[in-house]
């Protein structure tokens, strides 16, 4: 049976109630992850992250937030053991699947659902939590807020096989991140160079931004009429993203040697421009 | 097989921050048996295991990739071997492209070579929760030294005795210095992503006698785990 959390225990608005999942809802939570990330995965992978995971159980493991006894939100912990340098073991968790229906984003669910993952991890004894959010995704600028430190930057190494479909992969990942409002309505053209021993190859997508958000264009625009122009070899593109989420220190340090080593060229708009520097 | 796995990775990562691995643990996580494609690749000499990938075949955006769940390499030999039958499955596969995320940037080289694009893309982030279970498990048999308390913002303060050797949690000893600071900045030092020197110019660390400045540092240097080892698999 899934377990009610207090009132006491929480800082809930007057009409939430956060309670853990029950046994035969389990499908479901699959379907309103699905709903919230759109898509989340398979009832596979699913399986694998919930059912299958050793010392797991849905009662005591998932939260869900509920607004009037709706189904709002929730999120997850994953507990485990962690080994020190002393040979000594703390108990730790993993964060993750936090989500907001569609219907209810911007209600404070997310904080509701992220600060009674940390409670019920202080319930049982946990010392440390975890989490592992991408750098251009909203998690990673939420989380501190909640306790959570920037601590280490794992590196991603990417072997490409198939250009056209990891082109295609990194503007699906685009298409869900964040761009300023002030971008509204410009024109992106993005020349991606994919250099193989004996082959090079490059890839075009022409891009507009509406309401913060890329939309992918199919008709023929001339160059001359994107506010801004990049082309890239694609380990540079890679580069010059992350560098850009990072840090200021970190963008000029990886930008400018590479459009002085033409690995980068970058061509704008004076709209362009004036809306960079928020002019 | 999974015994062996799990004493290579103990013994390359011994000093390393990193969750326990079961064999439960094992078999959900790395290989996902009987539930996705999975794929194990290994090197070994003499009969002797020297480094194993596991690895999953996902659907991803209308993609088929390779995601890494883990790569464990004695040295870069073994690293540069793993990834050539990685590739080379991959390419039976009819794959689109391998994800790797490492935590040893000692290897970047290798993957450069291999002709991998290399850049951060996610963070690890990390939460205290019981700095007081944390410090005791830290906890040994300490002779001497000074008693500092340690107050973290948000939670109660700890006393600690800094002795030679280690430290120890005690309850009964009158500290001899206090020592305030934040949790995000004792995280940074704990994970050794910062100095304390730098921390104390920034204000970050507030000591209630500075002439206890080599103790509290010492304190920092003793709890320090430099390395984190927490491979894709156990991101959940």
């Amino acid at each position: 049976m899934g377990k009610r959390i207090t009132a006491s225990e929480k800082n809930m608005k007057s009409e939430e109630s956060v309670r853990t999942l029950k046994h035969g809802e389990e499908t479901a939570h699959f379907n309103v992850l699905n709903l919230s990330f759109d898509p989340w995965g398979t009832e596979e992978d699913w399986k694998r992250r919930y059912l299958l995971h050793p010392d797991f159980d849905v009662s005591e493991n998932v939260v869900i937030v509920e607004e009037n006894g709706e189904w709002v939100g929730g999120g997850t912990a994953w507990f485990r053991e962690a080994l020190l340098k002393s040979n000594k073991t703390i108990r730790v968790y993993g964060a993750g699947d936090l989500y907001v229906h569609p219907d209810h984003r911007g209600k404070g669910a997310y904080s509701t659902a992220m600060r009674s993952l940390n409670q019920l991890a202080q319930k049982k004894g946990i010392t440390l939590g975890f989490a592992y959010p991408a750098i251009y995704r909203v998690p990673s600028l939420a989380l501190p807020k909640y306790g959570f430190a920037k601590v280490f930057y794992p590196m991603t190494h990417v072997f490409v096989l198939n250009p056209e479909k990891f082109f295609q992969f990194l503007i699906s990942r685009a298409k869900r991140a964040y761009f300023p409002e002030k971008f509204n309505g410009m024109l992106f053209k993005l020349r991606v160079l994919f250099k193989a021993p004996d082959d090079t190859r490059e890839i075009t997508g022409l891009f507009r931004i509406e309401k913060g958000q890329l939309f992918e264009l199919n008709g023929a625009q001339t160059e001359g009429r994107a506010d801004l122009i990049v082309k890239a070899e694609v380990g540079m593109l890679m580069q010059t993203i992350s560098a850009f989420y990072l840090k200021k220190r970190a963008l000029i340090l990886s930008v400018f040697p590479a459009l002085l080593k033409r690995r980068l060229g970058v061509r704008f708009s004076v709209r362009f421009l004036r809306a960079f520097l928020g002019l | 097989m999974s015994d062996k796995i799990i004493d290579l990775r103990n013994r390359i990562h011994k000093d390393d921050f990193r969750f326990v691995l079961t064999p439960e643990h094992w078999n959900v996580l790395y290989v996902a048996e009987g539930v996705e494609k999975h794929h194990l690749v290994t090197v070994a000499k003499d009969g002797e295991l020297k480094g194993y990938a596991a690895f999953l075949l996902v659907n991803l955006e209308q993609a088929k990739v390779y995601d890494v769940r883990e790569i464990v390499a004695e040295d870069a030999e073994v690293l540069s071997q793993l990834i050539d039958q990685i590739v080379a499955r991959s390419i039976k596969d009819n794959v689109d492209f391998i994800f790797a995320r490492t935590c040893e940037d000692s290897y970047k080289k290798v993957y450069d070579k291999k002709g991998a694009l290399s850049f951060p893309e996610s963070v690890v982030m990390i939460a205290l929760l019981n700095p007081r279970a944390l410090l005791s498990a830290l906890s040994q048999d300490t002779d001497g030294g000074k008693t500092l308390t340690l107050s973290i913002e948000g939670f109660d303060p700890v006393t600690i005795r800094v002795g030679t050797k280690g430290i120890a949690v005690v309850t009964d000893e009158k500290p001899d210095f206090s020592l305030s600071t934040d949790s995000k900045t004792f995280l940074r030092l704990f994970f050794g992503r910062t100095s304390f020197l730098k921390e104390f110019l920034r204000r970050r660390i507030a000591l209630s006698n500075i002439l206890n400045l080599t103790t509290a540092s010492r304190f920092f240097s003793m709890v320090r785990h430099d390395k984190l080892y927490i491979p894709m698999g156990d991101w959940v």
